[in-house]
């Protein structure tokens, strides 16, 4: 080689090079369909193992709230559930109130005292009127 | 007007139902992929594999390894998905360089088994008679690309196939932008060494002065 043909070397490429390049540029490989499919099908199968872990995660923080009184749970479900076992506080509650806020007037009606045996009943005249047999509120109200 | 850019990216997979994420970022739709969204998913596959499958035939030299290259590294890029750093690095620069990792160990294994030799050009996926002197031309910059040393070649792609600035070639292979520099002139020096003696036969001595 002369010197000549060495500069030459040097010089030619950059140009020409470039038109290489381009036309490289142009011949880049295509992705096949089923190489989309798999790219596409890996993402699908991460999300859908992140949904899974997600979904694991929030029961196991709600299963232990739900499970915190399994005997409370079992008794509220054998009185009937929830509006039943309220039912029964109330009565519950009533009854106690009843009991501490108006004692005569429980106990008259519950021992039936005003009916004392074969005397005559007059509602008119006896100390003991119609009105004994509803429950005293005045007294309630005074007391409790 | 938006036909050309689908086309683009429709051409590989027709049958791919085309949504309106075009003008979404790479890394908005990473985002979103990292919180379940499928049409992300859908979008950055069709935007980033030609990229990547391009880049790694390049290197590689083979369709199939390349195919594989690309599959791994978007998997990597599915997992990291939801750790995803916003603003510290761009997704095609991520995903440039986890390709090039991927295939300078796929090379390094290659060459240690002494198969450097298997692949051959690119089978010919269309006829090539009729694009033989392109078919030629691109072979022989292949041929000379496969000569260089790893990183000249990588920059010289990057560069001037890919289309990168020198900047972000630094970034992906982790070196700094006058290292790039030299590298490329290192490369495009020992490329146009080793095509001088085709000039001829690649037909550039009847295009001009």
């Amino acid at each position: 080689m002369t010197d000549r043909d060495d500069k030459r070397t040097v010089e030619f490429p950059e140009r020409e090079l470039e038109a290489l390049f381009k036309e490289a540029r142009r011949e880049t490989m295509l992705p096949s369909g089923g190489l989309m499919e798999r790219i596409l099908a890996d993402a699908e199968s991460m999300i859908d193992t992140r949904e899974a872990t997600e979904a694991a995660r929030l029961a196991a923080l709600r299963a232990p709230a739900k499970q915190r009184h399994p005997l409370m749970a079992a008794m509220v479900a054998a009185l009937g559930g929830w509006r039943a076992v309220a039912g029964l506080a109330t009565a519950g509650v009533a009854g106690l109130a009843i009991g501490l806020g108006a004692p005569s007037a429980v106990t008259v009606l519950a021992t039936g005292s005003y009916v004392s045996g074969t005397e005559a009943y007059d509602t008119a005249t006896s100390e003991y009127g119609i009105d004994a047999l509803l429950p005293s509120f005045y007294e309630l109200a005074a007391e409790g | 007007m938006d036909l050309p850019r689908r086309m683009r990216y429709a051409e590989p997979v027709m049958t791919m139902p085309f949504d309106a994420l075009n003008d979404v970022s790479d890394e908005a739709l990473l985002v979103a992929f990292g919180n379940g969204d499928r049409a992300a998913a859908r979008a950055l596959t069709l935007r980033l594999t030609p990229r990547v499958v391009g880049y790694a035939a390049r290197l590689l030299k083979d369709r199939e390894e390349a195919e594989d290259v690309a599959q791994d590294a978007m998997l990597r890029l599915w997992k990291i998905a939801p750790e995803w750093r916003q603003g510290e690095a761009q997704v095609t620069t991520w995903l440039y360089r986890v390709v090039t990792n991927l295939c300078t160990d796929r090379l390094r294994k290659r060459r240690s088994k002494g198969l450097d030799e298997i692949a051959e050009p690119e089978d010919g996926r269309p006829s090539q008679d009729s694009v033989l002197m392109q078919r030629q031309r691109v072979d022989a910059l292949q041929a000379a690309l496969d000569q260089l040393p790893d990183r000249q070649r990588e920059a010289v792609v990057l560069r001037h196939i890919e289309g990168l600035g020198n900047p972000e070639i630094a970034e992906v292979l982790e070196i700094s932008v006058e290292a790039v520099e030299s590298l490329t002139a290192r490369g495009k020096r020992a490329l146009a060494a080793a095509l001088a003696s085709q000039r001829e036969i690649l037909g550039f001595e009847n295009d001009g002065s």
